[in-house]
């Protein structure tokens, strides 16, 4: 049992999606770790399909884990551990997190971050689990489409803050897409076809998270493509570092 | 070297046992506090993963048992836990005054991560 | 057996230690014979009769004889109380074995049964989901304070002033009082609540107060200063 405190501010649905969440992380451990050892056994082919088996279990071990974490947050059950963060190494780590899910669907994966990118002050663990989660998005959206082209995760400065986000070649997504999409979350199968099928629960849960660190996820524009981002208030303090 | 594994999970603890047997380790598996306090007597351990979400008594009061016997103070812990450890108000305790020398958080390693960190687990000071 | 030298109490577990392939020597507090160290044979061993009734976070119902020097040995041990859901959090098991280490330590071999008392309210404490663990760690360190004698003046200034609402007040610590000053960090919610936590008031009716996790966080800093400051460990 948690410790009920004066802090705590989660309701009785969120506790029990809490636990469920929290329930959902051990089997999907399971598979995990057991085809991690099976793909040292077999096979080549046996050797592809446990690597597969093991790229789908921990990409929903971490989807699952993200939205633990933003129940966790969001019900002050767990801290926010703010620091000053390089948004590009922040992206960089998520790419290689990205990397084994995307090959197993056949996408590729660029790092795009822009020189010199003032620190942020963030919760890394917060804000990567975010990156990560609307990645996985995109990753599923490139592998549905058509044409392949890259996830590029990227960054860049605007006269806002430091723009954070994933963008694709194929997202079809207008100024407004996104505001529709929370309105029907949960209600709709499809809250974001035009990017991908099904409940898209990855930009949801990214959503949820970003709005713990006051940065608002939303649709954004980036060399020809389109996307989802968060703006990211440098900190100036950090300047005088 | 022979590691004390202490994991409720049967299906979960085969994966580390095995691992660990792979990598070259003998391994005795526990399901919680008292049958490994009874392993670790019958055979010294020199090195226990210890999962702190155990069934009856919990991963803390093993540690502070554990460690209240002269012969097992200086065997290094590993924690191998679905806690996640900023959620633990006191984790420089473990550290500092119960002989943890590595923290993992579960869902985020890897067989192989676990494997190294028994590895270079050392024997802690008291 | 003699049975007329055998002796019967309440007692709480605060240390063992390893004696032997099959022994254990514990030291227990008890609300009437002060710290005794007690052999408990045979409790390695699963079989033992003793193995599993001499829980931690409990009050057990002991009867020992006791020994030529300073060591008796444990003859029967039932379990009268045990506060089991302190070991359902881990935060809470740590805490619980902090408190038992700072009284164990503040303590010498013949505590008061204030002493006794103020653990078992503890384990209460701890033992209640609702009750959150800085205010259970904030008055029981207010407790050991009082118990010992260091109870600061929440009444007046050094001089004798008393305290009054719509001021600010800063503690002094070479006084052990309350000094006003203009933007002091303490107001009068702040140190009425001090006076509601040193007066003894159970931890069950503090948490009940308004405001009371700001109120916590605020007592605390003083508290854990005038620990480190006078008991001396």
């Amino acid at each position: 049992m948690r410790q009920v405190g004066d802090g705590a501010q989660l309701n009785g649905q969120e506790r029990l999606f809490l636990g469920l969440a929290e329930q959902l992380v051990r089997p999907l451990l399971t598979v995990s770790r057991l085809s991690e050892l099976a793909a040292t056994d077999g096979s080549e082919s046996s050797l592809e399909q446990w690597q597969l088996v093991r790229s789908v279990a921990e990409s929903s071990l971490q989807l699952v884990e993200s939205y633990a974490l933003s129940l966790r947050v969001h019900g002050k059950v767990a801290p926010l551990a703010l620091e000053p963060v390089t948004v590009s190494s922040l992206l960089y780590d998520t790419a290689a997190s990205l990397e084994s899910f995307a090959r197993q669907y056949g996408v590729k994966i660029e790092l795009d971050t822009g020189p010199r990118l003032q620190p942020i002050l963030a919760d890394r663990q917060v804000l990567q689990a975010a990156m990560t989660s609307l990645g996985q998005v995109f990753v599923a959206a490139v592998a549905e489409a058509e044409e392949r082209s890259p996830v590029h995760v990227s960054a860049h400065r605007s006269r806002h803050g430091v723009v954070a986000g994933m963008y694709s070649g194929t997202a079809q997504l207008g100024a407004d897409s996104l505001r529709r999409a929370r309105l029907v979350q949960g209600r709709a199968w499809q809250p974001l076809q035009q990017l991908v099928s099904g409940p898209a629960a990855g930009v949801f849960v990214a959503d949820s998270l970003l709005q713990t660190l006051a940065a608002k996820l939303h649709v954004a524009r980036y060399h020809n493509m389109t996307g989802l981002a968060a703006t990211l208030q440098p900190s100036t303090q950090l300047q005088l570092i | 070297m022979h590691i004390l594994l202490i994991e409720p999970d049967r299906l979960q603890a085969r994966s580390y046992a095995s691992a660990l047997a792979r990598a070259g380790h003998t391994v005795a598996r526990a399901a919680g506090a008292q049958s490994a306090v009874i392993l670790a007597d019958e055979k010294m351990p020199d090195v226990v993963v210890l999962e702190l979400q155990l069934p009856g008594h919990n991963g803390v009061e093993f540690l502070y048992e554990f460690r209240s016997y002269p012969e097992w103070l200086t065997v290094p812990v590993v924690l191998h836990t679905f806690v996640p450890l900023h959620e633990l108000a006191q984790t420089a305790t473990l550290q500092s005054e119960l002989g943890v020398c590595k923290v993992l958080y579960k869902p985020a390693t890897s067989l192989a991560v676990l494997c190294e960190a028994v590895q270079s687990a050392v024997p802690v000071t008291p | 057996m003699n049975t007329s030298s055998q002796l019967v109490t309440d007692a709480i577990v605060l240390a063992r230690t390893d004696y032997g392939e099959a022994d254990r020597i514990l030291t227990l507090l008890t609300p009437d014979q002060g710290k005794l160290r007690l052999m408990a044979k045979g409790v390695r061993r699963v079989k033992s009769k003793l193995a599993g009734s001499i829980e931690l976070f409990s009050v057990t119902d002991i009867t020992y004889i006791k020994g030529r020097r300073d060591i008796g040995t444990l003859i029967s041990a039932r379990l009268q109380t045990h506060y089991g859901r302190i070991v359902q959090d881990l935060d809470r098991t740590m805490l619980g074995y902090d408190l038992i280490k700072q009284l164990h330590r503040a303590t010498e071999d013949e505590p008061e049964p204030e002493y006794f008392h103020l653990l078992q309210q503890a384990f209460a404490a701890l033992d209640d989901p609702t009750i959150g663990l800085d205010l259970i760690k904030l008055w029981f360190g207010a407790q050991l304070l009082r118990l010992y004698g260091h109870t600061p003046n929440l009444q007046t200034e050094p001089d004798g002033t008393k305290l009054v609402a719509g001021q600010t007040y800063e503690f002094s610590f070479d006084d052990s009082a309350f000094v006003s000053r203009p933007d002091g960090a303490y107001g009068a919610d702040a140190i009425k609540f001090l006076r509601v936590v040193f007066s003894g008031t159970a931890p069950q009716t503090l948490a009940k107060i308004s405001g009371v996790a700001n109120l916590t966080t605020e007592a605390s800093r003083l508290v854990s200063f005038m620990q480190r400051q006078y008991i001396h460990w």
